[in-house]
């Protein structure tokens, strides 16, 4: 009996043994399991950095037809910081490069003038005008803005679906260059630096503002400094038009979380 | 965020272990219990299937000799005196009974009394089915653990795999979380105790049946062996009448 158990253990042992050695299969399954995560990660990564260079020369063209001083220094100031996030320029920089080159010089000339002003006038003042400013502002721009899209998008939207059907940061980034254009912040009022807002946008399909919602309450009724903040980011959101969604991704970017802020703009 | 998904990914791998070792670890007490229990009467039962395969073989393998030998035409004192007192094996055991039954009569009496010749024969006929019962009895000691392993063994594993699995459905009450993640380990670990015990169960059935068959075979080996050895005795004896 005795070696009947023996050989008994010792088979035991060697099952065990290659139970051990074999079974990785349920570990091999959990590989296969985070593996796709990855590559889903890496295709937005790739559709993030290709759009953006088609997109911009929206915002070019329009410092041109506009006469005013003010909007210019804000658009010199942006169009610049995109440039180096985005690796995959090659193709159309030739281009473009002339304009920013170009642009750069002229808002230099009209930024001394404006910086001076907000001092001598009342926040209050200022915020009316500012209200008219844009107010004007908006009347003008939808004009001049509306025939670019026609003219140069077909390509570039068509181009864009192949590449992604998914939401991309690419079309996030051109809803918020296209309401930063309609903000504009008041540089000298006491700490703006450290304020900033976030409003939850609503987007109607034929890019209207349906609706902006200041998201922290509490703090637009107890605050007033960040009340005039906040409500001049919401008169800003709500006067813009023509925001550039494409009806196949409303569903996607019909509703939108921005973080103005007059540092990095909006986030 | 790619890092952090691949690290909460990674995170649950770890947390959760699927080596055998590790589910037993999991596991609660009773289904522990259980598992070891599987696991023991797994290790007994093959025992016994290795120690009787073994000694079948080596049983036939010697009854094969002692026949040639029996039938080889030499005479039965000349074997009795080689087999010796004590026989190796179940079959050389029964001749070896009923020699020693013959002698001592044929010594008692030297004058061949014919009424003794009819009580001599049953005597044999008696000496030798009782040595071959013995033998039987011997050969056939635990296989009954064999047969109960393999009715028991898959209920012991489901009533582990039930306990598990009521464990499971109370944490998942507690934690009020229904996702897989909560659910399979739990889940695993039960069905874990249900796959011992077929690990136990099927080779004890298996091996049950073909070693009793094997054992029936044998046994009418044997009887058939005692019931020629008998006929020889007996027509010895009418000779000698």
């Amino acid at each position: 009996m005795s070696k009947g158990l023996v050989l008994s253990t010792a088979f035991h042992g060697l099952m065990i043994g290659m139970a051990w050695v074999g079974l990785p299969f349920t570990a091999r399954e959990l590989v296969e399991v985070d593996t796709p995560i990855i590559v889903e990660l890496v295709a937005i990564g790739e559709v993030t950095a290709a759009p953006p260079p088609e997109r911009k020369p929206e915002p070019e063209p329009e410092p041109e037809p506009e006469p005013e001083p003010e909007p210019e220094p804000v658009q010199a100031e942006e169009a610049p910081p995109p440039r180096p996030e985005e690796p995959v320029p090659p193709p159309p920089p030739e281009p473009e490069t002339e304009q920013v080159a170009a642009l750069p010089a002229e808002p230099r000339v009209s930024v001394p003038p404006r910086k001076p002003k907000p001092p001598k006038k009342d926040s209050f003042e200022e915020l009316v005008s500012l209200v008219k400013n844009l107010e004007q502002e908006v009347s003008q721009r939808p004009q001049p803005e509306t025939p670019p899209p026609d003219d140069a998008e077909p390509d570039d939207r068509l181009r864009t679906m192949q590449t992604a059907d998914r939401a991309t940061l690419s079309e996030r980034d051109a809803i918020k260059s296209h309401i930063e254009r309609c903000w504009r912040i008041d540089p000298g009022k006491v700490g703006i630096q450290d304020l900033s807002v976030d409003l939850r946008v609503g987007i109607n399909p034929d890019g209207s503002v349906r609706q902006a919602v200041i998201e922290d309450t509490g703090r637009y009724f107890s605050d007033p400094a960040f009340r005039t903040f906040a409500d001049s980011a919401r008169t800003a959101v709500l006067s813009c038009s023509n925001i550039p969604i494409s009806p196949q991704r409303y569903e996607i970017f019909k509703d939108i979380v921005f973080t103005f802020s007059p540092q990095g703009r909006i986030n | 965020m790619d890092v952090e998904t691949v690290g909460a990914v990674g995170a649950i791998a770890a947390e959760v272990e699927f080596s055998i070792w590790g589910l037993f670890l999991q596991a609660d007490i009773i289904v522990k219990a259980v598992m070891i229990f599987l696991a023991a009467a797994s290790i007994w039962c093959w025992a016994i299937i290795f120690d009787k395969v073994l000694r079948l073989r080596s049983l036939t393998k010697r009854a094969g000799h002692f026949e040639e030998k029996f039938w080889s035409g030499s005479s039965l004192e000349e074997l009795y005196d080689r087999v010796g007192p004590r026989p190796p094996d179940p079959m050389s055991s029964i001749f070896v009974a009923a020699m020693r039954e013959w002698r001592r009569s044929s010594a008692k009496n030297k004058d061949g009394k014919p009424d003794n010749m009819a009580g001599l024969g049953q005597r044999i006929d008696r000496v030798m089915r009782i040595s071959l019962e013995r033998e039987m009895d011997h050969l056939q000691r635990r296989m009954t653990f064999l047969a109960s392993t393999g009715a028991v063994a898959p209920f012991l594993g489901l009533f582990g795999t039930v306990w598990g699995i009521m464990n499971t459905f109370t944490a998942i009450g507690l934690s009020s979380d229904t996702s897989l993640a909560t659910v399979a380990p739990g889940i695993a670990e039960a069905l874990f105790a249900t796959a011992l015990g077929l690990v136990a169960a099927i080779p004890a059935v298996i091996a049950y049946n073909s070693i009793s068959s094997d054992m029936n075979r044998y046994a009418l080996r044997l009887e058939n062996f005692a019931g020629e050895f008998g006929a020889i005795l007996s027509r010895q004896l009418e000779d000698r009448a």
